[in-house]
């Protein structure tokens, strides 16, 4: 049984105000302020039914952002999901210890480093700590299950981060940063991004979901071929790989504290900007996922996670454009490049 | 909006004890007018998933034994017609051929779109009226070998079948019918009826590799080949027209023996088919699906619950694995 169909909502893009971890951490929390999307849809308050509108809190220390944290919409009754809450956190000076990063990785786990921002999920959240020491604490949220951070990109101080795009929808959320132009675009999120396909106890978590974060990683920027790739030495969003630097696709397994990781299934040929129906339609091909064990062309990973959640394999497009069918939003892509057409995911509105 | 889900069911597999095209297609004939399936459950052609077959046994290629079998689906808005069809006839009896063209003692494969009433199978229009596909060829002479195995199965659409080599050296398929859900119904990207129509072989050169959902795409039956005798996978061109465009898989989806859910059911990765020629998107395998490594020909179930019946390269070990969903 498919869970619910998510609608993905755009942001307008922000021009950072600084090519710092801060000013990267305050665009995505003031995202939080803005009442209206892109489109000039009013964005619903988090309590109304069917609302995307996250919410999302910053940690300071001495006056700088240091972290923000986020949560999805409370979802109406009776599809009551399990509470989570998403943190990106980074400074530029290393905190006295910690944070903790993930490191049931396989092979090398990522290391904090300054100028870098990392992202975490936590499962049935506490009381966020704050004040500055939260963000490294052992578990930022006090209680509940924290998947340890892994690396969001590259440090400030090797990349120039121009321009913030952000979606939203119910249960998940997507940035991306790009540099000068778009010409280099580094994607991470989080939510429940799988549908599992499946009601079984040991598919998923008790709310039916499964909940993932994901990042370029610290190694690169996101391949133009991100969906064709064979994967050996590749950067992009929903793939999971286990070696150092690398991009990071994590899910909780249900149940449980452990994160494991995921990557897309198939390596995808027929990709063009001639990939579309014949009579003009985007196509929406469903994202197939793995999950750990099985042997792939991306490292060792064991068995199938289902599809992402309304975020399909499309056309190859310019990142962060609005795909539009006459009057209608049909979605937005999400794509390595803002001036040259590239392998691309659409986000469904 | 997607089409209605299909329901793949079995019937009794036979093995072959012939020696000829037209003892095989007798066999054939009677797999496809039984009235249970291999489980022993009630078959009535034209309902539910169970097609209606007759035979073609008055060809002047040789008169008065069987050169074709002929069958429509149980859901056939569009008067589809298929036609498995071959003689032993060292030349070309005749009739409108597609990619390849004829060889004896092979069997061939074609549809027909808007169907009247069939005449045969090597007239210009082998159903009187409508859209005809012309012919190709669907397996390797081999088949016409005593002791061959033979797995057809079918549904309210489609129909697929599975020639297993005695010793399980070689798999060979053909399938036809609505196997393709453009997922949209738009005219352009879909008959009236919102289907795409069309026929795969695995041609008359080889049989499928254990490796066929991942390895060189024009090593797979989901690519259409230009040399006779290549795998095709082809649909009608939508509308009252009778040309067709071929189709080739969007992915190489390598899987292994380990590739299930974690509580350990199936999964089922939808297949994406999109034109070669243009590049367009055609749509994905309706009720098919890329599964976890497997034997072909077998019945995929848990405590009696059968999730679906198998496709690989492999009659004898594990390979890639299409899972026909039950």
């Amino acid at each position: 049984m498919p869970l619910p169909t998510l609608t993905w909502r755009a942001f307008p893009p922000v021009v950072l105000a600084a090519n710092t971890t801060a000013a990267i951490l305050d665009a995505i929390q003031a995202n939080s302020s803005v009442a209206t999307y892109a489109d000039g849809t009013p964005r619903q308050p988090a309590g109304t039914p069917g609302s995307t509108s996250w919410t999302w809190s910053k940690e300071q220390s001495g006056g700088v952002t240091v972290a923000a944290y986020g949560s999805p919409p409370p979802v109406v009754l009776p599809d009551v999901t399990i509470p989570t809450s998403y943190i990106i956190a980074g400074a530029s000076s290393l905190p006295p210890s910690g944070p903790t990063m993930l490191t049931t990785l396989a092979t090398t786990p990522d290391s904090n480093a300054v100028n870098r921002l990392n992202i975490a999920m936590v499962k049935n959240p506490g009381a966020y700590i704050g004040g500055g020491v939260g963000w490294y604490a052992a578990n930022p949220f006090t209680s509940g299950s924290f998947s340890g951070y892994v690396n969001l990109t590259q440090a400030t101080t090797a990349v120039t981060f121009v321009t913030l795009r952000m979606w939203e929808c119910q249960e998940a959320f997507i940035c991306q940063l790009l540099t000068a132009g778009g010409a280099a675009s580094y994607p991470f999120g989080g939510g429940a991004l799988i549908d599992p396909l499946s009601t079984t106890a040991t598919d998923d978590e008790t709310d039916g979901r499964l909940y993932s974060i994901f990042s370029v990683g610290s190694g690169g920027a996101m391949s133009t071929t991100t969906l064709s790739n064979t994967g050996a030495s590749q950067y992009g969003p929903f793939i999971g790989r286990t070696g150092a630097n690398n991009s990071r696709f994590q899910t909780f397994t249900p149940g449980t504290a452990v994160t494991v990781p995921h990557t897309r299934f198939g390596v995808w040929s027929g990709l063009s900007s001639s990939l579309v129906s014949p009579n003009g339609d985007l196509p929406k091909i469903p994202f197939p996922l793995y999950a750990t064990g099985t042997t792939t062309t991306f490292g060792t990973v064991l068995g199938a996670a289902g599809q992402l959640r309304q975020i399909y394999i499309t056309r190859n497009s310019l990142a962060g454009t609005a795909w539009t069918n006459g009057a209608t939003t049909v979605g937005y892509l999400l794509g390595a490049n803002q001036t040259a057409a590239a392998e691309a995911m659409l986000l469904a509105y | 909006m997607a089409l209605p889900v299909l329901n793949w069911r079995l019937l009794t597999p036979r093995t072959f004890s012939g020696s000829t095209i037209n003892d095989l297609l007798n066999m054939l004939a009677s797999m496809g007018q039984s009235t249970t399936y291999a489980d022993n459950s009630p078959r009535v052609p034209g309902t539910n998933s169970a097609w209606t077959w007759n035979i073609d046994n008055a060809n002047a290629v040789q008169p008065g034994v069987t050169t074709a079998i002929y069958g429509v689906p149980p859901i056939n808005a569009l008067n589809m017609g298929y036609i498995i069809s071959g003689s032993t006839a060292a030349s070309s009896p005749g009739g409108t051929y597609n990619t390849d063209t004829y060889n004896q003692n092979l069997l061939l494969l074609s549809m027909n779109k808007n169907s009247g009433t069939y005449t045969t199978w090597t007239n210009a229009a082998p159903f009187t009226t409508g859209q005809f596909s012309g012919m190709i060829r669907g397996t390797r002479i081999t088949v016409i070998t005593a002791g061959n195995s033979f797995y057809w199965y079918e549904c309210e659409e489609a129909f697929i079948i599975i020639c297993v080599l005695a010793g399980g050296s070689s798999v060979q398929t053909l399938m036809a019918g609505a196997l393709v859900d453009p997922l949209s119904s738009a005219a352009a990207n879909a008959e009236t009826d919102g289907r795409l129509y069309s026929v795969l072989s695995s041609g008359s050169s080889t049989g499928l590799s254990t490796s066929f959902l991942s390895s060189t795409l024009t090593d797979t039956p989901f690519y259409s080949g230009t040399t006779n005798g290549d795998a095709h996978f082809f649909t009608f061109n939508v509308g009252a027209v009778s040309t067709t465009r071929n189709m080739r898989r969007m992915a190489a989806m390598t899987a292994s023996n380990t590739f299930t859910l974690a509580s350990g059911k199936p999964v089922l990765v939808p297949y994406q088919m999109n034109f070669q020629s243009t590049g367009q998107y055609a749509g994905q395998l309706r009720s098919m699906y890329v599964s976890k490594n497997g034997t072909t020909a077998t019945a995929w179930n848990d405590n009696g619950t059968i999730y679906g019946y198998t496709l690989t390269g492999s009659a004898t070990g594990s390979g890639e694995m299409l899972l026909f969903q039950y």
